[in-house]
């Protein structure tokens, strides 16, 4: 399966929300990563058909996925950011549901229903309303809904947003499991959801995916390199008004600062290895999360 | 030999073949999975998707909607006066198409319709779907509630268009032509213009100077406009409803 992007762009009256994005992608997950307001829910609408572009295409196999209307619905599976649903349903009538817009017969729907309620773990809640489910449990219907028609192409907006860590480490280890042999794109602003998962991963801010590659690629091409320093708390500020500080840990002692540093900053830092995070920050800077960015 | 002897010659000398019971039951899985497979590859038809959507509606707003009716039938039999008829029929019209409000609107207030914009029936095929099913509902309801009337209460065709068909049409072009807006609190808008729809209607038919005016001519132009309206605002719908994340909504 592959999905062409051509000059893809989306302007909202004055905001440019995507700015003409050019990207190839086949089978295998893909990490979309940038802070609140960088277009990331704009432009996987757009993969879905929810919105059309201002300019360019996506192409599917070579066709434009507008003209293919139903048909590349057909292969497409999303799980949006916001996602709402019945709270009368019970989960099974609600899977049942998103399986009649799916356009899936009764038979095959009830068999992938309880197949896909034994894979995300909610097969004895599936008689309970989905408004009695926990956030992490109707996550897990989310995912299972976007999964009934066993998708070429699943895209997932923020699946773990709201979700406490052990739920966020179940959920990365049910989409490394669903991700074989089709196209997922996961967009996130929490790095750990695609550290372990993505074989490509996409920096994306103001609108554009400005650096794209796999993880190891994205760390050998950022230069920075990493330090631990031990400073009195008196000089924290000085360290963090010279330096990109990722990390301040405050010791009995003093603290401990990981900076973020092409040379090293002191006779006394040690340098450590640059991890993904790092690189999220020295992109992104302290803006990182910033309600300003969303308007 | 024999006709009987030649058939036990043969039978004997054929060999009942040894059924492997595992071969048995792989084909029978296999077949299964055939089938499955073919199901899970060929879409529901438009008419097979549209009886689905019966299930998913919920019946209490029917159950509602004729209670409504019913309502109104027990008042009008026992009132009987011209006055108490207009007032009633007046204000049940408007309340009847305001049950329809939650299921119109539910996906917008539940916040689900990302999830079915990007199914294989789109937004707008849905919506069809429901405003279908809701029409057939009612043209069944209000059939049996006017065929019901005309015999028992003495009703004309003039009074139930003017009195209960001409305030109901007015709503449903309130509802519908604000289930076109993207804006999150459309539905109690819709709502509350209803009510304001009501008071305005009952100022009218109970001021006698006001409502002996209006004649016959008028209460056609009036009726015949609406009935634009609603299509026009039915089709705003139709068009706009794939619409609805292109202005005021999250871009991020």
């Amino acid at each position: 399966m592959e999905l062409e992007i051509i000059n893809l762009t989306k302007e909202f009256k004055e905001i440019i929300a995507v700015d003409h994005i050019n990207l190839s992608m086949k089978n295998g997950v893909y990490g979309l990563l940038g802070v609140n307001g960088a277009g990331k829910t704009t432009f996987m609408r757009m993969l879905c058909t929810l919105i059309r572009p201002s300019v360019g295409k996506i192409l599917c196999e070579g066709k434009d996925i507008f003209e293919m209307d139903g048909e590349y619905r057909k292969i497409l599976g999303y799980l949006p950011q916001e996602f709402g649903f019945y709270p009368d349903f019970t989960v099974q009538d609600y899977l049942m549901y998103v399986a009649s817009i799916k356009g899936i017969r009764q038979t095959a729907a009830k068999k992938r229903t309880k197949i896909l309620l034994q894979q995300v773990g909610l097969s004895k809640v599936q008689n309970r309303k989905m408004k009695k489910l926990s956030g992490g449990m109707k996550r897990r219907v989310g995912i299972a809904q976007a999964m009934l028609n066993n998708p070429k192409i699943l895209i997932l907006d923020e699946p773990t947003a709201g979700l406490d860590p052990s739920e966020r480490i179940r959920f990365r280890n049910l989409i490394s499991e669903l991700s074989q042999d089709r196209l997922v794109l996961l967009s996130t602003h929490i790095v750990s959801d695609i550290e372990y998962i993505a074989n490509q991963i996409l920096l994306m801010q103001n609108g554009k995916i400005f650096h794209s590659g796999t993880q190891e690629e994205i760390l050998n091409e950022v230069p920075i390199r990493v330090w631990r320093l031990d400073v009195r708390k008196s000089e924290v500020e000085h360290w963090q008004a010279m330096y990109k500080v990722a990390n301040l840990k405050t010791m009995p002692q003093g603290a401990e600062l990981r900076i973020l540093s092409e040379q090293c900053p002191d006779t006394n830092a040690k340098e450590e290895e640059l991890t993904l995070e790092d690189v999220f920050l020295y992109y992104f800077g302290e803006k990182a999360g910033n309600n300003d960015d969303v308007l | 030999m024999t006709l009987d002897e030649k058939l036990k010659v043969y039978s004997d000398s054929q060999t009942i073949p040894k059924i492997d019971e595992e071969c048995v039951k792989k084909t029978i899985l296999a077949s299964k999975a055939a089938l499955y497979q073919s199901e899970l590859e060929s879409p529901l038809s438009g008419i097979d998707f549209l009886f689905h959507q019966i299930r998913y509606i919920r019946k209490r707003w029917w159950i509602a909607q004729a209670l409504v009716l019913l309502a109104l039938w027990i008042f009008l039999f026992i009132s009987g006066s011209g006055v108490a008829m207009q007032r009633s029929m007046g204000i049940m019209a408007p309340v009847f198409v305001i049950l329809l409000l939650p299921e119109l609107w539910k996906n917008q207030s539940n916040a689900s319709m990302e999830v079915e914009a990007a199914s294989y029936f789109s937004i707008r095929k849905i919506y069809a779907a429901r405003m279908t099913l809701f029409a057939i509902a009612d043209l069944l309801m209000l059939s049996l509630f006017f065929a019901v009337s005309i015999v028992t209460l003495k009703l004309t065709v003039g009074e139930m268009i003017i009195q209960f068909f001409l305030p109901m049409n007015v709503t449903c072009c309130i509802c519908f032509r604000n289930l076109c807006s993207n804006r999150e609190e459309s539905g109690y808008t819709a709502f509350l213009m209803s009510l304001v729809w009501i008071a305005v209607w009952m100022m009218i038919v109970l001021q006698e100077r006001i409502y002996r005016r209006i004649t016959a001519p008028i209460w056609a132009g009036v009726i015949i406009l609406s009935f634009v309206y609603l299509i026009y605002s039915v089709c705003k719908v139709w068009k706009n409803c794939e619409k609805y994340w292109e202005v005021n909504h999250s871009w991020n």
